[in-house]
């Protein structure tokens, strides 16, 4: 990452120092890079999607292999990453599927988004204890300086900043907000980026730039002034304004942005969706917003605007909704899952196969989405640089079950990980113990601190620990199988 | 009402006035005649009469920082908050930008990142400007700014914008920065927002210079954080009257300081607990009117007892729509009913008493909740709330809110309202799963049992009976009411009798209880309830629930004792609005040491 490829270093001489300290410059640089087919920059999507898992329609079936599978059979709800007449292509060999995976949150399933990019658990329902690995990759390791912002989370229908509403952390377990409106993620993305040289149109976007410039000169200097008069604990209460003040002036960036697959994409329809918010009315518009949210995001990767992004889905519990699902998503559809042994970490009963369906198709919902995101990024030409991180709070939603969360990776991730695979992970329990729990000798979890490690390693940090445990060896180690 | 209280208090109240203002500055009108010439004062509340460098009165402050002023006799240092800044809250943001531009601002706010929560209260340290809400206070900053420049205020007038544009700009710089950052401004900071105007001012216009001011101003740190800093650091300092204006106008009516009120500060009329007193008390000042905004004395009550309760949180919840299929659409009725029946108890004479608020057998109702509760209410419709009695469901705690705010999804949750109970209305100690150690498994669904049955493995001589023997009693008392607050048909939770009898055990109201209505008007008698929700108003009103500040939420505590007055039955009653005003009568209140 920090190596710059040749033709990189050949355009940035080109183009001069001071030109390549515009954030914009990238734009330019990246399309450069592109057409001398190096690979671009790594980028990094998490997406949560609620209500766990309907795992007889999703695990591997007898005859599947490692690298052989159906997902195209009725009711499986990975189709989507295999239907070409939907989304152009198969995305088949892009995605690796990861059964078994285990989120340690020790708190309710609803907590438990918290955990996802954390590794952490979360203490009393209240928050993780640690930074999440989309910040630390961006901010503590500088990955996403480079770009016009740093890092983004979206969010579908809530803007509440709870453990199970919140995928990002800063240091300590901050909980970061969400952008739950499109409008604004292209705002904070896109306002202000000229594509092209016309010239009135530069030096409009010049003069706003200089404006919004000349006040956050003004507040960085208030806040340094009230900072003077604080002692140390107070100070600290004004770092992370200004950390922001820095962010919002790296956003300011000018100049014109170019290349051949970053073009300003139209500001998104508001009146798609007049409610935004979840029990307030905006359940309706859900679905508008997600794919809004996604185009915005494939185009501001495509345009290098951010590399870091998380996206937090919601459900479609309204009259009406487009997959027939009955209303109340949670009760009606998560809570009367009846799972066989295969979604339910292996216990005996032959569940009720009518449950299984409606869960499935809302499982098949949420990889609709991705497929949409993949698709979009592989027409700008960004798919093989990016990684994807898909995944639950739950496994089992009836039994709020932390365990075996539905875990997938997609993308080409610049060849990081070995894609167009599904991998059977260690089961929690052995045979001889199928009702072993967290506190006993016989539990062998695969937490998902070591997807972490393996993504962190992906992207060039040399770590080999990701998370907040009592037993030090569940956040230790990567996930060998992925390479 | 304290009026009396505070004169029985007699010798508590001595403030020793330092020195008296300088005549060099004219104090008497501080939003016009501070911004003109001659008084520049620099930075945060800083003001020509500040007293620093007394005697060094404190004793708790830190060793490197000398001086400090004299505390009044009774105060410790050991028990002051610390000198602090805390960032506005959302409401605080939204009351202060509409101040400022008045048509400008409706519900700009509404779609912030939500405030932080401590302790469930808004106002607290916990707030930060994220990048995120930095986007956000920039994009409504932008929206204010155009819109005041629409209309611009009155202080903006400038006759001659060709030959007087720096002197036009320095005067509304003064005069308007003055009511946004609530105190006059320092010429440092009147030079770098000159500096702003010039930017947008050269090959824009006046008006494009005053609106890029005034988008700013609006991003300052000035204006975003209330400081508690006095004039300078020391041992122990005094809040400048600006700061004085500040903190009394938000704390209890949620808004910025009204130019009067701030001429009361400055004239050094709120130095003193009468004097603070008498500000909650005057009819010109009136802190307590209900103006068209509705921020006074009143709704800032029923806001602190919401956040206290949790009761605020119902907007944020559903539930399964197979078990309560009428939830969705009694949600938003079951909050206001709530907030209408705190509203009608703190109107009343004294500002409504707590043994109402938690045993008081009315409510109000509009049709929507008579038919939750399968009440009559003569008059209601689905807008209108009125007043009918509940013999059935006494207090807060046994609306439909509450309940449903705590419970689950899809039943009721014992354990939840347990604690919340214990924790919030009888501060009662609570352990925590994590802290101990301990796995969560909630009981398995078992159509056979009723949830109590379901819950009592508890107590079944497990590691969790300790704790939960305690927890479970309080929650339990409440199942004749199902996870949406309504009573259970028949008194049948799966088709069994529910049994809410408890015992209640390690407080100052144990003793056997036949429900959550016999157990609510034990509570209401409680001592231990009464001082639990004085801590809770501390809290919300210091903006702080940190553990190392416990010395100073008991010097509130053991100040407010002695304001409680005897009802006509000779016994003793925390007022609600009193116990808020408590807070700023408190001779503490004006006081601050270093950290």
């Amino acid at each position: 990452m920090s190596r710059q490829s040749s033709s990189r270093r050949a355009f940035l001489r080109a183009m001069g120092a001071g030109f390549a300290a515009l954030p914009f410059s990238r734009l330019l640089e990246n399309s450069v890079a592109q057409a001398a087919g190096e690979a671009l920059p790594l980028k990094f999507i998490t997406i949560y999607h609620p209500h766990g898992l309907s795992a007889e329609y999703w695990s591997m079936k007898a005859g599947d292999t490692e690298t052989a599978f159906d997902i195209g059979y009725e009711n499986c709800s990975l189709k989507p990453f295999d239907d070409a007449a939907t989304y152009g292509k198969s995305f088949k060999d892009k995605i690796l599927v990861l059964e078994g995976v285990d989120l340690l949150s020790n708190a309710n399933g609803h907590d438990t988004a918290g955990t996802i990019l954390t590794g952490s658990r979360i203490e009393g329902g209240q928050k993780p204890q640690n930074i999440s690995l989309d910040q630390y990759l961006a901010v503590t390791k500088g990955l996403g300086s480079g770009t016009r912002v740093t890092s983004l989370a979206l969010g579908v229908g809530n803007d509440g900043t709870a453990p199970g509403l919140t995928l990002s952390y800063g240091e300590g377990g901050v909980p970061l907000p969400k952008i739950i409106d499109p409008t604004k993620a292209f705002d904070l993305l896109f306002d202000g980026v000229v594509v092209g040289n016309d010239p009135a149109q530069l030096a409009a976007a010049e003069r706003k730039r200089k404006l919004s410039q000349s006040v956050i000169d003004y507040a960085k200097w208030d806040v340094n002034r009230l900072r003077k008069k604080l002692s140390a604990p107070e100070q600290q209460k004004l770092d992370q304004h200004l950390t922001s003040l820095a962010e919002l002036e790296k956003q300011l960036g000018g100049g014109p942005a170019g290349g051949a697959v970053c073009m300003v994409p139209p500001r998104p329809d508001a009146t798609k969706f007049p409610n935004l918010k979840q029990y307030n009315g905006g359940e309706p518009y859900f679905d508008a917003i997600t794919d809004a949210h996604i185009d915005v995001l494939a185009q501001a990767l495509a345009c290098d605007l951010t590399r870091f992004a998380t996206l937090h889905l919601n459900d479609l519990s309204y009259d009406n909704n487009p997959l027939g699902l009955p209303k109340d998503n949670h009760g009606s559809v998560a809570h009367t899952y009846n799972a066989s042994p295969i979604g339910n970490n292996g216990h005996p009963g032959d569940g009720i196969p009518d449950s299984w369906v409606p869960l499935a198709k809302f499982n098949r919902y949420a990889y609709s989405k991705v497929a949409r995101l993949m698709q979009k990024l592989d027409a700008l030409g960004v798919l093989d640089s990016t990684l994807i991180y898909v995944t639950s709070d739950m496994g089992n939603p009836a039994l709020h079950s932390t365990h075996n969360v539905p875990t997938l990776l997609a993308g080409g991730a610049n060849g990081k990980f070995r894609m167009g695979r599904r991998l059977k992970l260690k089961a929690d329990c052995p045979p001889t113990a199928i009702w072993c729990g967290e506190n006993d000798a016989t539990f062998t979890p695969v937490p998902n601190s070591k997807l972490l490690v393996s993504i962190a390693q992906a992207f060039g940090a040399e770590i080999d620990t990701f998370g907040t445990q009592p037993d030090p060896k569940l956040t230790t180690g990567a996930l060998s199988e992925l390479v | 009402m304290q009026l009396v209280n505070l004169a029985k208090r007699g010798a508590v109240v001595q403030i020793i006035v330092m020195r008296s203002l300088p005549k060099t500055c004219a104090v008497t009108a501080p939003l016009l005649l501070l911004l003109s010439l001659g008084c520049q004062a620099s930075g945060d509340g800083a003001h020509p009469g500040s007293s620093s460098g007394g005697s060094g009165g404190g004793t708790g402050g830190t060793p490197s920082l000398g001086g400090g002023v004299t505390l009044p006799p009774g105060t410790e240092a050991a028990a002051l908050l610390p000198a602090r800044i805390r960032r506005l809250a959302d409401a605080e943001y939204q009351a202060s930008v509409t101040a400022l531009v008045p048509d400008g601002a409706p519900g700009i706010s509404d779609d912030f990142i939500p405030d932080s929560r401590q302790s469930g209260f808004t106002l607290n340290e916990a707030q930060r400007v994220d990048p995120v809400f930095a986007g956000q206070l920039a994009a409504a900053a932008t929206t204010l700014a155009a819109a005041a420049r629409k209309k611009l205020p009155p202080s903006a007038a400038c006759a001659n914008p060709t030959t007087d544009a720096d002197a036009c700009a320095d005067k509304f710089i003064r005069t308007f920065g003055a009511q946004a950052y609530r105190r006059p401004l320092g010429d440092d900071e009147v030079a770098q927002l000159m500096t702003v105007f010039h930017t947008a001012y050269q090959g824009g216009s006046y008006d494009e210079g005053v609106e890029l001011v005034v988008r700013a101003m609006l991003q300052s740190a000035a204006f975003l954080y209330l400081t508690e800093i006095g004039d300078a650091q020391a041992a122990t300092i005094k809040l400048t009257p600006y700061e004085l204006a500040s903190s009394i106008s938000y704390l209890i009516q949620g808004r910025p300081p009204s130019e009067l009120l701030t001429q009361w500060a400055v004239d050094g009329k709120l130095d003193t607990p009468e004097g603070r007193l008498a500000a909650t008390t005057d009819a010109t000042l009136n802190l307590f009117s209900v103006d068209e905004q509705k921020w006074n004395a009143q709704t800032r009550a029923v806001t602190v007892v919401t956040e206290w309760l949790g009761t605020d949180k119902i907007s944020d919840i559903a539930k399964d729509s197979n078990i309560y299929p009428d939830f969705a659409d009694a949600k938003d009725s079951l909050g206001k009913e709530t907030t209408a029946f705190l509203a009608e108890v703190v109107n009343q004479d004294g500002g409504g008493s707590l043994a109402q608020l938690l045993a008081g057998g009315w409510s109000m109702v509009n049709s929507q909740i008579a038919k939750a509760y399968g009440v009559s209410a003569p008059g209601a419709d689905a807008d209108k709330f009125v007043r009918v009695e509940l013999p059935g469901r006494l207090g807060i705690l046994n609306q439909g809110a509450f309940l449903s705010v705590f419970a689950h999804a899809h039943e009721t949750a014992p354990v939840l309202r347990g604690v919340a109970v214990m924790r919030r209305v009888a501060c009662s100690e609570v352990g925590d799963p994590v802290g101990l150690k301990t796995a969560v498994v909630p009981p398995a669904p078992d159509p056979s049992k009723t949830t109590r049955e379901r819950f009592a493995v508890h107590g079944a001589g497990t590691g969790c009976a300790g704790c939960h023997a305690n927890i479970d009693s309080f929650g339990f008392a409440f199942e004749g009411f199902d996870g949406m607050g309504a009573v259970r048909p028949g008194g049948l939770d799966n088709n069994k009798p529910v049994d809410s009898s408890v015992v209640i055990a390690g407080t100052d109201f144990d003793g056997a209880y036949a429900d959550s209505n016999a157990l609510v008007k034990g509570m209401s008698n409680s001592l231990q309830v009464r001082e639990c929700f004085a801590r809770h108003v501390y809290r919300a009103l210091a903006a702080t629930s940190a553990p190392e500040l416990k010395p100073s939420e008991d010097d509130f505590v053991k100040y407010w004792s002695t304001t409680l007055v005897a009802d006509s039955s000779g016994k003793l009653d925390a007022k609600i609005v009193d116990t808020l005003t408590a807070f700023i009568t408190n001779p503490s209140f004006a006081y601050r040491r270093a950290q």
